[in-house]
């Protein structure tokens, strides 16, 4: 007998950075609290695009719930701080997009930390703006690269350096 | 390795000459600021760089080429950790 089991459907990345776009431009001037969000938003695209690739690519389509199961694992599988770092630490072996994927996250990312965390931290509309421009653009050199590329990432934002 | 006793010194002067030889007249840089925060024992350091009123909307292909570019001569010249690049656009809170 096979157990019924659900596919995972991460948030599409695309769909978080509209999301984003729609409620800065929903008021002119776009509130503080907008802005920041975006910022936030931005940065969880991108994390959330290499967390679903990185799933992909090591366990690829579930056809069980042990496969959901490991799918699932692996999509959760990274840290935030360990992945960014280390893409940023091994960028050199990667191609020029995977390159500039490393580099994205990681201003994605601090620029994250402070729109979330720095109570004096101000990002205006164009700031914001910016962020999830360049959320954008790395993404889609991301999700374009060979799985060859996109497996040694998933490597690199999951496991240890020993 | 660039202490954070100097870091702040030197890495506004790197980061506005960059922007300028690499921005040519498209934008204005008013003025470029190093500042530093620390979240769950990390230290995150960024520069921000505020652009005169009314300049064009950024152009992100272009932009994340000069960004990248920039990290990478901080990290060459030895800023660890290296300073990010924030973008700001003048107005009364930055006047």
């Amino acid at each position: 007998m096979t157990s019924a089991y659900q596919t995972p459907v991460p948030l599409d990345w695309q769909d978080l950075i509209d999301s984003a776009r729609f409620h800065l431009a929903r008021q002119q001037p776009a509130s503080r609290a907008a802005n920041h969000r975006a910022i936030s938003t931005a940065y969880y695209a991108a994390y959330d695009a290499l967390c679903e690739s990185n799933a992909s690519v090591l366990v690829g389509q579930a056809t069980d719930q042990a496969g959901v199961a490991a799918w699932i694992r692996v999509y959760r599988g990274s840290s935030h701080r360990h992945a960014v770092s280390n893409l940023l630490r091994h960028r050199i072996i990667l191609s020029p997009d995977g390159h500039q994927f490393a580099l994205a996250l990681n201003a994605l990312y601090q620029a994250r930390i402070r729109a979330d965390y720095q109570p004096s931290s101000v990002f205006d509309t164009h700031a914001a703006e910016h962020r999830l421009d360049q959320a954008e653009d790395a993404i889609q050199r991301f999700v374009n690269l060979p799985v060859q590329e996109r497996i040694t990432m998933a490597t690199i934002t999951l496991l240890r350096d020993r | 390795m660039v202490t954070r006793n100097n870091w702040q010194t030197e890495a506004p002067s790197l980061v506005q000459t960059e922007l300028q030889n690499r921005l040519r007249e498209d934008f204005d840089v008013v003025k470029v600021e190093p500042d530093s925060f620390f979240h769950e024992g990390q230290e995150i350091r960024y520069v921000t760089v505020t652009f005169k009123k009314g300049h064009p909307r950024i152009d992100a292909r272009r932009f994340n080429q000069i960004e990248f570019a920039i990290y990478n001569l901080l990290e060459e010249k030895g800023f660890d950790p290296v300073p990010t690049i924030d973008y700001r656009d003048e107005g009364p809170e930055s006047e």
